[in-house]
């Protein structure tokens, strides 16, 4: 899973006012749930996202149908548009799926 | 499809693609809320899992980065059809429409005392309410034109008369116009050979032809302006600052499969290079139309609109 992903990579992004790992419980149950409650999180945007792709997908066949007919560039636009959307909705949905599986994973293993 | 169709289809779109951007901005919060909990869970974390995770997690919220603008560009590109096709919701009336203004320089007048007088070129007022007929495609446009674009029709007839000369192709033109054009270089317009438009020989092409009635002639005229080949036309000239360009598409794409019950006209007989024949249009009849303007960035005057038939060139290809 997530081939390609360097794992010794350090975080980019800034994360102020979290508190530091030092600081983590060190409780299992407390580590468990706390991991279990992002798996979640991670798994409703997932398929929320799964489901926007749905969506947008509707959306751009409609409008390539009805942009056949038409004489015009701008349905075509859109329905690219909406296209390429789908492919992100449903990579990044894949992505927080498979990560939430995962957590669930590992927090049977702390 | 007909017009009211397209417009739910493409409201309903638009209303899913805009809560679509909605929900992805709320999920975006969402996200980088619980990227930042996983973090704050998983930091400490020796083992591959934990980094992982968060690796995905970053990895997803990149991805996700590009969803947004191009859901917003979808509903742009949307919003700005809408616009240009049906910019007053008015779905093809033509209530509210302003009178059309002088444009240009009076055109044609010759042929004598007989013929019709110069004509002063109007402005295009009803253009932007005739879209929504030709977003219908063919047949179905031309249905509901017939059946409620009346006062466009009006306009359009007002203008073309205006601007150009529909006497040479309109349903008003008789048969035995078509039959001296050919055979004598007569003009309809003045009944000799003398070009109403130029005050030149009027010259005739291997075939007269008419519409069965002007408003085949103004859909037609629609159909060729509004077509993927007419506006590509149109926009170069437009880029290049010229002051004509024609358009021309298939005769079946204009009036359906049955495009031959609105078209009439004679052909010098190819055969005997003698004679007049009555035209029996072929499945490639396209309709031509032919538009220019006075000034580089004035408005665009139709001045011909007329079925024709491809030249058989050598090899069998039909010369456009």
């Amino acid at each position: 899973m997530g081939g390609g992903i360097r794992l010794d990579t350090p975080c980019r992004h800034a994360h102020d006012g979290y508190r530091t790992p030092r600081s983590l419980p060190y409780d299992p149950d407390m580590l468990r749930d706390e991991i279990g409650s992002v798996a979640d999180a991670l798994r409703d945007l997932g398929a929320a996202e799964t489901v926007a792709a749905a969506t947008a997908g509707t959306a751009a066949a409609v409008l390539t149908r009805v942009g056949a007919g038409s004489g015009r560039r701008e349905l075509f636009q859109a329905a690219e548009n909406a296209t390429k959307a789908v492919d992100t909705q449903r990579r990044a949905g894949g992505h927080l799926i498979r990560t939430a599986e995962l957590l669930r994973w590992f927090a049977a293993q702390v | 499809m007909s017009w009211p169709e397209i417009r739910t289809a493409i409201d309903a779109q638009l209303v899913a693609l805009r809560r679509a951007y909605a929900g992805w901005l709320a999920r975006r919060d969402r996200l980088a809320a619980t990227r930042g909990r996983a973090h704050h869970v998983l930091d400490g974390g020796t083992s591959a899992p934990p980094r992982e995770a968060l690796a995905h997690i970053h990895t997803a919220y990149d991805i996700g980065a590009e969803t947004g603008p191009l859901l917003a560009a979808a509903v742009t590109s949307i919003e700005q059809y809408l616009a240009a096709v049906d910019p007053d919701n008015a779905a093809g009336a033509v209530a509210g429409l302003p009178g059309p203004k002088e444009v240009g320089d009076p055109h044609g007048g010759h042929g004598g005392p007989d013929a019709p007088g110069e004509r002063q070129p109007l402005g295009n007022v009803w253009r932007r309410r005739g879209h929504v007929y030709t977003e219908q495609g063919g047949p179905a446009g031309f249905r509901d034109f017939l059946a409620r674009g009346a006062g466009l029709f009006a306009l359009h007839t007002d203008w073309h008369r205006a601007g150009g000369h529909p006497d040479r192709h309109g349903g008003a033109t008789t048969d035995r116009q078509l039959v001296d054009r050919l055979r004598y270089g007569h003009d309809p317009l003045t009944g000799k050979t003398v070009d109403w438009e130029t005050g030149k020989r009027h010259r005739c092409g291997d075939h007269a032809t008419a519409y069965r009635r002007d408003q085949a002639l103004a859909w037609a005229e629609m159909c060729c302006y509004a077509s993927r080949a007419g506006t590509s036309a149109r926009e170069t000239a437009e880029r290049q600052g010229r002051r004509a360009f024609a358009a021309q598409v298939a005769a079946c794409d204009v009036f359906g499969p049955g495009f031959r019950a609105e078209l009439r006209g004679y052909s010098r007989d190819a055969a005997s290079g003698i004679g007049i024949v009555r035209i029996d249009f072929p499945d490639n009849t396209i309709i031509r139309a032919h538009y220019r303007r006075d000034v580089p960035d004035g408005e665009w005057l139709l001045v011909t609109c007329f079925p024709d038939i491809p030249k058989v060139v050598p090899g069998g290809e039909a010369a456009t």
